[in-house]
């Protein structure tokens, strides 16, 4: 198994830096000039010489080609320094460490909830197939699938932010700086983050469940007298759990990238909006960053849900 | 064999007029149609029919273990220790307490009744710990004492792997210890073996026999292998489309077979010790629609001993015959033994030996890599098949038998060229077909077709049965003009017994037996001199079965020159239909001789052991046979055993047999063997 | 004697109180929270505020000299400014009692020392300054190579103060987002994405202001989520609201206020010999061809202002009976036929993807009428930016969006826009003449003088038609009818304060 890893890493890493080269090359083939762009914000100032702009260049290391700047991006990174931003006047580092708690305190979350709301529900759907409750459930996971993110957090927010006052329209504050107000600036983004996970979660947990169920090893776990309850926990639900866990890692990759419609509405920055606002300024060093991030925690996701297969399946771990 | 006293009186499962009915989509299914049976204390009874008779629901309603919604039970008792089962709430706590500790069950796919996601050791100790009430440590201890008793070595080690790391002779084994570890009283077994080995399925009979006489329980089996019945069963149940149509003991059916069905069943099945001169009876027919079945005999349409006491207005009651046997049949039927009814008029066509052989094959080898790894280099090889010789002549069927991993379906393909020999050569009608350029193939997939087991899978589902058949026709250039090829498809068709009016219909539309004649009249239609036949009946129900091997026979007594490679591992079969039969194990061939010495003399260990494997239905033979069993297990191809590779297994190695590889050598007059003793 | 001051003391206090309840009592405090949606990136260090940088560093910190929207100069941080005897530089008079935010003075070696960031940096502002001397307390000199005009704007508009200790001991960098100024509210904190604090100064040199105890910035991007924040309370207005978010709350009983600060029009190519455009007569064509009026109240809801001439009319150097071109697609054919393009022709036309696609739009659809066919491109931002600096940039024939902050010293405008050395819009022709007309007028001392040469620079301008006017927008904001005395937009740009006389009523 330690080898399996091993071998897992080493293709995960190679992966993050294929993506780093694309980003590289992609992000400095689009038309336009950073530095350009940067002065040009002020437009009263009128001259901002040449020399000004040559020196921004060199001081974002943007006069060396292009191969020397990657490697020295890489051996940067080394040295924990991911560059400077051009527009945000700080460095990357800072920029992400200040964004990446917030998606992903935000993320984790939601994808917990949608998890252990969506396996119980599944569970409940197949095991009771053809009843009220399967057509209720499976009602609501179908139609839920196709909410648009957007939408639900605009419709939430004028419920319970403006015309029930509860929660906060907008805004983040960390729990460990304000628990109450951190808790009530989470509740909203968490939850409108969760519903598609949940649907497609429930889904794929039902059908599972109901395959599962069919399964000649069902029958003889009932023919040896256990009861329902045991052969749904001990003897189904856990064969069932491998395509649910292959969407579990599909939902928490679509997560990270709808995050950025989760923080437009609800205000958070986050790093979705970092990477949004980093194209939209050509900021080189910040999209780089912030796509190795993404980049890692993708690669994290897949390698977890690969070697979760070898426990849930030992047919796969034994090969 | 059988334990010769049991307590007639005590019965230990009294099942009285059942009724379990399926809605479907359909229509109501009557799938148990006021069954009645019963087994008594320490007895074995076995229940026998084909697919859809019932067999199985009726059983598996005594554990309530029917999913209600589509299912339902509608009437009748099953009484035990007292009570009727059928009162108890279905999965309410006492139907559970019953269930794996009074009454347990072993089902026919091993592989896949077991949990893969659960170590054996797990599911061994569920039951123990639920029902016997031990702690994790006991239940532990009695589960490898359990798994030892059935013959699992390293027992305790094995407690922690998983169902896919065993055979599914072992398996089964499990499933056996599993359903004695509470001391049932009554153990319930659902086709056990089916989906085994010969020597393995012999092996784990003997195995349950055995620890069912030695916990004193009773043991219903389910089945339609009727040699099994013969060999094992105090008292059968024939059924029928949801009813039993005969009862009695083993003794008194075999004997005196009074249903129509029972005497259509013991007629059609193939047996080692018919003689060369025995044709199978089959069935008409097919089995019938549950969907809405009327109350009245359900047999009537196909029975060829129909009477005017056959009432077609009323239900038939099972009526005395003598002691213990009853039939549910109006009229008394005075068949002919069946031993007659087999009797054909005309002869075997003799081979004549003297003719060039059709098919030479010199040395095959066949090596499959096995890979590994990211780039998926290969480790290994496996030698499916290694260095065989053999002859084929023109107008003969070959048998080729052997278990799996013998390598038989892979020579099959090697001769057909669906693989690739990575040795050897194969001479066909004086060419070596293994060097053949890729212009000379296309005549050669006219001269040598194939018909496969899956009747299902080998028909394009989107194509009418008429261009199936007329594919070979017109690939290549068989008939010129579309009037020669219609006549020649209904030719076709009705050689191999198709109505030509059902040409046009699609692979679906046709029953199992259909599909397997329509594969055939497309290896006709080639005009092929060789056909090479794998596994064509094993998917097909008893009845059928006889159908299609008399349809065999029957084509080739009819087209001369035309020859069949019959590729199967039912040896009963196997020795109906050929002339020769070749043995194989573990990629190479023990033994070549013509069928009637096989049975009357084989000097190969291995064809002995698998010829003591196989039970005839008949009780008082069997009662005289030798029941020994082989040992051990087949061994993988991945990793097989130096020197001859049956010495693990054999009665008779010694130190020769671990270090040489024997080659099959004529040791008598048309019979090779190979073996350092023969 | 003494009755008459008892009386005047008394009538002073009388009068005080009348005055005075707004402002003294119940109403002091509170906690201003406004929502902007632009980034804050550079606010604290006086070289490197820019632009929207102003709008945050003057909460905190000041310029030297307040200008108002109609171009007066007001004291601030200078009490007094005088050209020195050699008619170039300038001597500064500094205002007394003036404490920064970390309790250091204010003084003239404070000014020097923010002054020296300043000189010899190509940084744009004050390229005439040569170097600063102090000399006394007060007292500074701004030693300059030649008489600039604009140095005084530069001075009300560039020269922020911040505290020499802070930058010393913290550096630049630090300094850039930590303002330590002498504004009347104190810089607390910043969280990207999410806030800006300032804090109440108490020894603020304006007694007994400011009358709120703090302001507050929340940063929200999307305009659905800020609308939405508003409603609920949680903040007292927006700046850069949407023109139908502000007419939806205007009808609540909010106030709106906008300022006309930013002139968008069509550029257009000029230069190039081949461009249908280089003809004086096309451009003024096109200007007849567009009714800006309608553009602008109907899709515009009256938040934008159409412009005709290159400064707004409350500007003093607008001229009042300069003809301009309204509507009139009649004359814009005529023109046309004039410039031998009977049929029209066609031309790209660039504009950025956040520019207001209706106008375009419509500007497309009058052009048309008179045979002019636009073909409207959506470029992205870099683009866009690419194209308004880079000679070459824009191509041949082609048209696009320009952007001109209406500054309140036109010639402020010019230099910055229009002069040959700006490096904006290299595709507009300058008239032969305009530089050296431009140069003239910032040079001229006397302000009568300087507002003729000021007129020429605009009427040159106008009839060469550099460009197209178009209209005029600003931030839009929308404030709670509570908030009283916000002064955002008086000063054009934001360089004083806007808060340092706003209260809350309840």
């Amino acid at each position: 198994m330690g080898g399996y890893i091993i071998k897992r890493l080493g293709q995960a890493l190679i992966v993050v830096l294929l993506v780093t080269v694309l980003v590289f090359l992609l992000i400095r083939l689009l038309p336009g000039d950073p530095i350009l762009l940067y002065v040009s914000g002020d437009v009263v100032s009128g001259a901002v010489s040449d020399e000004v702009i040559a020196d921004l260049r060199r001081e974002h290391g943007l006069d060396r080609p292009m191969y020397i700047q990657y490697v020295n991006w890489l051996w940067q990174i080394l040295h924990g320094d991911l560059g400077k931003s051009i527009f945000l006047n700080d460095t990357v580092v800072n920029e992400i460490s200040r964004a990446v708690p917030k998606t992903v305190m935000i993320g984790s979350l939601g994808l917990l909830l949608a998890v252990c709301l969506s396996i119980p529900l599944g569970v409940l759907a197949a095991v009771r197939r053809g009843t009220w409750i399967d057509t209720l459930v499976t009602l609501l996971a179908n139609s839920g699938i196709t909410i648009p993110v957007f939408w639900l957090g605009i419709m939430l927010i004028q419920i319970f932010s403006l015309q029930l006052g509860w929660l906060p329209t907008q805004g983040y504050t960390s729990v460990f700086d304000d628990f109450g107000a951190g808790v009530k600036s989470l509740i909203l983004p968490v939850v409108c983050l969760s519903v598609v996970p949940l649907c497609a979660l429930t889904r794929q947990t039902r059908s599972s469940m109901l395959e599962n169920i069919r399964m000649d090893y069902i029958r003889t776990a009932w023919s040896k007298g256990l009861s329902e309850g045991l052969i749904i926990m001990r003897h189904a639900l856990k064969n069932s759990l491998i395509p649910v866990v292959t969407v579990f890692g599909l939902m928490a990759r679509i997560t990270i990238g709808g995050q950025i419609l989760i923080e437009t509405v609800f205000n958070i920055p986050g790093m979705g909006r970092l990477a949004v606002e980093g194209l939209q300024n050509q900021d080189y060093a910040i999209v780089q960053g912030v796509v190795l991030v993404i980049a890692i925690i993708v690669t994290g996701i897949n390698l977890i849900v690969d070697l979760s297969y070898g426990w849930l399946d030992p047919r796969i771990r034994n090969n | 064999m059988k334990a010769e006293r049991f307590d007639k009186t005590k019965k230990v499962l009294d099942v009285q007029n059942l009724r379990t009915d399926f809605v479907t989509d359909y229509g109501l299914v009557k799938a148990v149609n006021g069954v009645s049976y019963h087994v008594n204390e320490q007895e074995i009874v076995a229940i026998v029919g084909e697919s859809g008779c019932g067999k199985s629901v009726g059983l598996l309603s005594a554990l309530q273990l029917i999913p209600v919604p589509p299912g339902k039970f509608v009437s009748g008792r099953i009484m035990f220790e007292g009570r009727d089962l059928l009162r108890l709430k279905q999965n309410g706590t006492e139907m559970r307490s019953i269930r794996g500790s009074k009454i347990s069950m072993i089902f026919q796919e091993p592989m896949s009744s077991l949990n893969p996601g659960l170590t054996i050791g797990f599911q061994m100790t569920e039951g123990l710990m639920l029902h016997l009430k031990m702690d994790r440590k006991k239940a532990n201890k009695k589960a490898i004492e359990l798994l030892g008793r059935v013959g699992i070595p390293d027992a305790e080690k094995r407690m922690n792997d998983y169902a896919h790391q065993f055979s599914g002779g072992m398996l089964q084994r499990v499933m056996i210890a599993m359903s004695i570890s509470c001391n049932p009283k009554l153990i319930i077994a659902d086709e056990p073996t089916t989906a085994l080995d010969v020597t393995t399925q012999a092996q784990v009979l003997e195995l349950l026999c055995e620890m069912v006489r030695e916990f004193r329980a009773s043991l219903i089996i389910v089945t339609h292998n009727l040699g099994v019945v013969a060999r094992y069963a105090q008292r059968l149940y024939v059924m029928y489309a949801g009813r039993v149509v005969e009862s009695g003991t083993s003794k008194e059916i075999f004997s005196n077979p009074q249903h129509p069905y029972t005497i259509g069943l013991l007629g059609s099945i193939p047996r080692l010790d018919d003689s060369d001169d025995a044709s199978l009876v089959p069935i008409k027919g097919a089995p019938p629609n549950l969907i809405d079945l009327p109350d009245s005999c359900a047999f009537y349409p196909r029975c060829s001993h129909r009477t005017d006491a056959c009432d077609q207005s009323r239900k038939v009651e099972m009526r005395h015959v003598e002691g213990e046997h009853y039939a549910a049949c109006h009229a008394d039927v005075q068949v002919k033994t069946i031993t007659e009814l087999k009797k054909k008029d005309t002869q075997k066509r003799p081979i004549d030996k003297k003719a060039e052989p059709l098919v030479v094959i010199e040395d095959l080898k066949m090596q499959f890599p096995i890979r590994r790894g990211l780039l998926q280099r290969v480790v290994g090889h496996v030698n499916a098949i290694d260095g065989i010789n053999l002859k084929i002549y023109p107008g003969e069927t070959l048998g080729l038998v052997g278990e799996s991993g013998s390598g038989k379906t892979t020579l099959g393909r090697c001769i057909s060229r669906i693989y690739e020999p990575t040795g050897g050569k194969i001479w066909f009608e004086g060419q070596d077909i293994v060097k053949l350029p890729e212009k000379k193939r296309r005549s050669l997939t006219r001269k040598i077709s194939m018909i496969f087991q899956d009747p299902y899978g080998s028909l394009d589902p989107r194509q009418s049965a008429a261009s199936i058949v007329g594919d070979p026709l017109k690939i290549h250039g068989l008939v010129k003009g579309g009037k020669e090829y219609k006549e020649r498809i209904e030719e076709l068709f009705g050689l191999v017994g198709l109505h030509p009016s059902m040409m046009g219909r699609v692979p679906h539309e046709f029953s199992g037996g259909q599909r397997q004649r329509i594969g055939v009249a497309r290896s006709l239609a080639c005009d092929s001199s060789l056909i090479i036949c794998d596994e064509p009946v094993s998917a097909l129900d008893v009845s059928i079965q006889a159908q299609i091997i008399n349809l065999f026979v029957e084509l080739q007594e009819g087209i001369s020159g035309l020859t069949y490679l019959f590729i199967a591992h039912d040896l009963s079969v196997v020795k109906h239909i050929s002339s020769r039969i070749a043995v194989m194990y573990l990629g190479r061939i023990v033994e070549v001789t013509d069928s009637k010495t096989i049975y009357k003399d084989p000097l190969h260990p291995y064809t002995q052991s698998l010829l003591a494997s196989i039970p005839i239905p008949d009780p008082f033979i069997e009662q005289k046979r030798d029941h020994s069993v082989l040992q051990g297990e087949i061994p993988s191809p991945l990793n097989p055993p130096a020197g001859c590779t049956f010495h693990p297994r054999c009665p008779i190695a010694d130190q020769k047999c671990k270090e040489g590889i024997p080659s099959l050598a004529t040791v008598r007059e048309n019979h090779e063997v190979a073996c350092f003793k023969a | 004697m003494k009755k008459t001051i008892k009386m005047v003391v008394f009538i002073y206090l009388f009068a005080a109180l009348l005055c005075g309840p707004k402002v003294f009592g119940a109403e002091y405090g509170g906690h201003l929270k406004l929502i902007w949606s632009l980034p804050a990136v550079s606010f604290g260090y006086p070289p490197k505020i820019r632009s929207i940088g102003e709008m945050y560093a003057s909460v905190a910190m000041e310029t030297m000299i307040a200008v108002d929207k109609y171009g007066k100069f007001h004291p601030h941080l200078a009490t007094a400014w005088k050209l020195a005897e050699d008619e170039k530089s300038w001597i500064i008079s500094l205002r007394k009692g003036v404490k920064f935010h970390d309790g250091t003075d204010f003084d003239a070696e404070a000014f020097k020392f923010n002054m020296d960031l300043f000189v010899g940096k190509p940084t744009g502002a004050f390229k005439n300054i040569t170097s600063v001397d102090v000399l006394d307390k007060y007292t500074a000199r701004l030693n300059a190579s030649k008489y600039q005009s604009i140095t005084i704007f530069e001075l009300a508009s560039e020269a922020y103060m911040a505290s020499p200790k802070a930058i010393k001991e913290k550096g630049a960098k630090w300094a850039e987002t930590h303002p330590v100024g002498t504004g009347p509210f104190k810089f607390v904190s910043f969280q990207r994405g999410k806030n800006m604090l300032w804090t109440r100064f108490d020894q603020y040199w304006k007694q007994g202001r400011p009358y709120l105890d703090g302001v507050e910035y929340l940063f929200i991007k999307d305009k659905m989520t800020a609308l939405s924040a508003l409603k609920a309370g949680e903040a007292h207005g927006i700046i850069f609201a949407l023109p139908q978010h502000a007419k939806t709350m205007a009808k609540q009983g909010f106030k709106i206020d906008f300022d006309q600060a930013v002139g968008i029009h069509l550029m257009v190519d000029s230069k190039s010999p081949d461009s249908p455009w280089a003809n004086k007569k096309v451009r003024q064509a096109a200007e007849y061809a567009i009714d800006k009026e309608t553009i602008c109240s109907q899709l515009g809801l009256d938040y934008k202002l159409p412009v005709y001439q290159m400064v707004k009319p409350e500007n003093p150097a607008y001229i009042k009976d300069l003809p301009i071109r309204k509507y009139n697609p009649e004359k814009a054919k005529k023109l046309l036929k004039e410039a031998g393009y009977p049929g029209g022709f066609t031309s790209d036309f660039y504009y950025p993807g956040m520019g207001w696609r209706d106008g375009w739009q419509a500007v497309q659809s009058y052009l048309a009428a008179v045979g002019i066919k636009l073909k409207l491109i959506v470029i992205d931002r870099p683009r866009y930016f690419t194209m308004r600096f880079k000679p070459g940039a824009l191509p041949a024939g082609a048209a696009s969006q320009m952007v001109m902050f209406q500054a309140p010293d036109p010639l402020y405008m010019a230099t910055a826009s229009l002069a040959s050395t700006s490096p904006h819009v290299p595709s507009m022709k300058r008239p032969p003449g305009f530089d050296r007309l431009l140069d003239e007028a910032i040079g001229e001392r006397n302000p009568a003088q300087r507002i003729q040469k000021t007129h020429e620079v605009i009427r040159l301008a106008h009839d060469e038609q550099m460009y197209i006017p178009f209209f005029t927008e600003g931030p839009l904001l929308i404030m709670n009818p509570n908030i009283h005395d916000y002064e955002f937009f008086e000063y054009g740009r934001n360089y004083i304060c806007p808060f340092t006389n706003t209260y809350m009523s309840k």
